[in-house]
C-alpha cells in the first residue's frame, strides 16, 4: 500500500469515527446545555447556549421530581435486578450448554423466545400476580418481573460463551473434589466475567430506563424510579423542559459512568464466543 | 494401599457399546499404560475409572472399595488431562492448592505441599504466573504438580503429553517416570502412542475395539504377541506381515506368493506342523530383515527383495520395499548399499518370526 492510500484510508477511518461521534455526542450535550434553560430561553433558543445558566433547575428538580427517593430506587432496583438475572442467566447458560439432552435445545428456545413477548402483553397478568403476592408498594414489584424479563437476553450471549469453556476444566474441579455448585461459581463464573459484563450492561440500561412496567405496578411514590418522576414534569398544557433535561442528567450520568468503568468487558464479552481461542 | 481392579466394565451409548466388560487388576503402586487406536475404548475406561463416566455394566473397585456409584471428589484419584485443564484464571500456586483447600487442609500445610511439588517438578519459580504465561511443558509439569500435592490413591493420565512437541515430549516422558520413581503410586496412563507405553509402562493393556487384546510387560507385548492387532501395533517401525503357505516338504517351510520357501527352524516345526497346507500370515519385524552378515546362524534365511525406498536415520538404514503390492520394511546397517530399484540381499531371522492364523487372527 502506498503512503498515499494508507493516508486517504486513515481520513476516511477517522471521518467514519468522528462522525459516528457527533450521532453519539450531539444528543449528550444538547441535553446538558437544555437542563440549564429556563422555558422562554427552550423555546427561542433551542439551540444555542443557555442566556442565563439555571442552576435552580437541578435543585429544583431534585426536590419536585423527588430525585432523592427515586434515584436511590432506580439504583437498588437496577443493581438487584442485573445481579439476579445475570447471576440466573449464567446458571441457567451453563446448565443449558453441558446437557446434551433434547430437552436443553428447546429450553434453550423457550428461554431466548421470551425476548419475541413484548411488556404490554404481560402487564395484566402481572400486575394481578404482584397485587396476589402483596408486592405492590414495595421495590420487588420492579426487581421480580425485571430479573425474568432479563433472562432471554444473558441466556442468549451467555450459552455459547458457556459452550466454549473446556469440559475438562470442570471435569478436572470435579476431581479436586468440587461439587456442582462450587464449579460453577469457582471456576465457570469467573471463566464467563466478559460475557457478564455486556449481559449486565445490556440489561442494566434498559432496566434503568424502563417506564412502562413501574407506571403501572409501582404506583406509591415511595417505590417509583427515575423515569416515572422525570415524567411529573411533563403536563398536558406545559412542560418544564429545563427541569425534565435537568432530571434526564442526573439519570443518565451513572449509565456513562458504569459503561466507561467497563467497556473493556463489554466490548470483550459482544465477541466472546465467536472465535474458539 | 490402592490397587485398581475392573470386572466386567462395560460402556454402552444409545448407538453402540464403546467398552465390551473388559476385566484387568492392577496392583498397587503398578504403572499400567492402556494403549490403542482413536476410539479403542482407553479414555473411557480411564474416564470410568476417574467416575467422570456412568459405567453401564460391571464393577470397578479401588483399593478394595466398590466404586461405582462413588462421585469423582471422593474416589481420591488425581487425573491429569490432555489439554492440562489448568484454571486459567488462578495462578500456578491457586491451580496446585484448589483441590487441597477444598477439602480444608490448613494454610501451612497447603503450602508445603505446594512447595514440595513445585520442587519435585521444577515450578518453584513459576508459582505466581497464570497458566497464560506458560510453555506447553511448564503446564503439563503444573498440572502433574497438581496431580501430585494432592497425594491420591491414584494417578490418572489422559494422553497427558499429545499436546506437545516430540522433544518435549521425549522430556516428560522421563519426567513422569521420575516421578513415579519418586512417589510411587498405582498409575492408569492412557496414549495412543506405543513407545510411551513402552517406555513407561511395567505393564501394557492393548485395546482394540472396546476390548483388551493383550497385557503384559511391554517385552513380553514385543517379542510374543498373542494376536495380529498388537503385533503390528507394537513396535515402530510397525511388523512386516507376508502372506504365506506352510508346507510341509521333508521339512516345515513357509512360501511366499512369488514361490520364496524360508525354512522354519527345527524349534518351531512341532508348534507349526499343524498348519501345514494353510494360508497363513508371516510377520517379522524390520529388525529381523538385515544385511546378509549373520547368514551362517542357523534359522537365517537368504532372500531378495526390490528397493522401493530407502530411509538413511542415522545409526541405522530403512529399506521399504514391495511384496504383493505391500510395502516391507527392513532396518539394515548404515553402511549397507541400498538404492531404489536394485535388488538388495536380507538375512530373514526365522528364529523370531510369528505366525498368524487368518481366521482367528491369534499369533499360534
Amino acid at each position: 500500500m502506498t503512503r498515499r492510500a494508507v493516508r486517504a484510508s486513515d481520513v476516511a477511518r477517522h471521518g467514519l469515527l468522528a462522525g459516528a461521534c457527533v450521532v453519539v455526542l450531539v444528543p449528550i450535550v444538547y441535553m446538558v446545555i437544555a437542563s440549564f434553560k429556563s422555558v422562554p430561553d427552550f423555546f427561542t433558543n433551542p439551540y444555542g447556549l443557555p442566556s442565563r445558566w439555571v442552576w435552580e433547575n437541578y435543585t429544583r428538580a431534585w426536590n419536585e421530581a423527588k430525585i432523592g427517593i427515586t434515584l436511590p430506587n432506580s439504583i437498588i432496583v437496577t443493581a438487584v435486578s442485573v445481579l439476579g438475572s445475570t447471576f440466573l442467566s449464567a446458571m441457567a447458560a451453563y446448565g443449558l450448554s453441558r446437557r446434551e439432552r433434547p430437552l436443553a435445545m428447546a429450553l434453550y428456545l423457550l428461554f431466548i423466545g421470551g425476548m419475541l413477548v413484548p411488556v404490554q402483553m404481560i402487564v395484566l397478568p402481572l400486575f394481578i400476580l404482584l397485587r396476589t403476592l402483596g408486592l405492590f408498594g414495595t421495590l420487588f414489584a420492579l426487581i421480580l418481573p425485571y430479573i425474568a424479563l432479563g433472562l432471554p437476553l444473558g441466556v442468549l450471549i451467555l450459552t455459547p460463551i458457556a459452550a466454549t469453556l473446556p469440559r475438562d476444566l470442570s471435569d478436572a474441579a470435579r476431581i479436586d473434589g468440587a461439587r456442582e455448585w462450587r464449579i460453577f461459581l469457582h471456576i465457570i463464573l469467573p471463566l464467563m466475567r466478559p460475557g457478564l459484563a455486556a449481559v449486565a450492561i445490556l440489561n442494566g440500561v434498559w432496566m434503568w430506563n424502563e417506564f412502562f412496567i413501574p407506571l403501572v405496578v409501582a404506583f406509591k411514590p415511595q417505590s417509583q424510579t427515575m423515569p416515572v418522576g422525570i415524567v411529573a414534569f411533563i403536563g398536558t398544557y406545559s412542560t418544564e423542559w429545563g427541569l425534565v433535561f435537568a432530571s434526564v442528567v442526573v439519570a443518565t450520568a451513572p449509565l456513562i459512568l458504569a459503561y466507561l468503568l467497563m467497556t473493556r468487558q463489554f466490548v470483550a464479552g459482544l465477541t466472546a464466543g465467536a472465535v474458539r481461542g | 494401599m490402592a490397587e485398581v481392579s475392573i470386572r466386567k466394565v462395560e460402556k454402552a451409548y444409545e448407538t453402540y457399546k464403546a467398552v465390551h466388560g473388559i476385566d484387568l487388576e492392577i496392583a498397587d503402586k503398578e504403572f499400567v499404560v492402556l494403549v490403542g487406536p482413536s476410539g479403542c475404548g482407553k479414555s473411557t475406561t480411564l474416564r470410568m475409572v476417574a467416575g467422570l463416566e456412568e459405567i453401564t455394566g460391571g464393577e470397578i473397585w479401588i483399593g478394595g472399595d466398590l466404586v461405582n456409584d462413588v462421585p469423582p471428589r471422593d474416589r481420591d484419584i488425581a487425573m491429569v488431562f490432555q489439554n492440562y485443564a489448568l484454571y486459567p484464571h488462578m495462578t500456578v500456586f491457586d491451580n496446585m492448592a484448589f483441590g487441597l483447600k477444598l477439602r480444608k487442609f490448613p494454610r501451612e500445610e497447603i503450602k508445603k505441599r505446594v512447595d514440595d511439588a513445585a520442587r519435585i517438578l521444577d515450578l518453584t519459580t513459576l508459582l505466581d504466573r497464570r497458566p497464560k504465561a506458560l510453555s506447553g511443558g511448564q503446564r503439563q509439569r503444573v498440572a502433574m504438580g497438581r496431580a501430585i500435592v494432592r497425594n491420591p490413591r491414584v494417578f490418572l493420565f489422559d494422553e497427558p503429553l499429545s499436546n506437545l512437541d516430540a522433544k518435549l515430549r521425549v522430556q516428560m516422558r522421563t519426567e513422569i517416570k521420575k516421578v513415579h520413581q519418586t512417589i510411587p503410586t498405582t498409575t492408569v496412563y492412557v496414549t495412543h502412542d506405543q513407545i510411551e507405553a513402552m517406555t513407561l509402562a511395567d505393564r501394557v493393556v492393548v485395546m482394540n475395539f472396546g476390548r483388551i487384546e493383550q497385557v503384559g510387560p511391554p517385552q513380553e507385548l514385543y517379542h510374543n504377541p498373542a494376536t495380529r492387532f498388537v503385533a503390528g501395533f507394537i513396535g515402530s517401525p510397525a511388523m512386516n506381515f507376508f502372506p504365506v503357505k506352510v508346507t510341509n516338504e521333508g521339512g516345515l517351510y513357509v512360501q511366499w506368493p512369488g514361490g520364496v520357501k524360508l525354512a522354519v527352524p527345527p524349534q518351531r516345526a512341532n508348534r507349526y506342523a499343524p498348519y501345514a497346507g494353510k494360508e497363513m500370515t508371516l510377520g517379522l519385524r524390520p529388525e529381523h530383515l538385515t544385511e546378509t552378515h549373520d547368514i551362517e546362524k542357523p534359522g537365517v534365511v537368504r532372500i531378495e527383495v526390490p528397493v522401493d525406498v530407502v530411509e538413511p536415520m542415522g545409526m541405522e538404514t530403512m529399506v521399504h520395499f514391495l511384496v504383493n503390492g505391500e510395502e516391507m520394511t527392513a532396518r539394515v546397517d548404515p553402511a549397507t548399499h541400498a538404492a531404489p530399484g536394485e535388488m538388495l540381499p536380507l538375512a530373514a531371522d526365522m528364529n523370531n518370526m510369528h505366525l498368524i492364523d487368518n481366521e482367528s487372527n491369534k499369533v499360534v
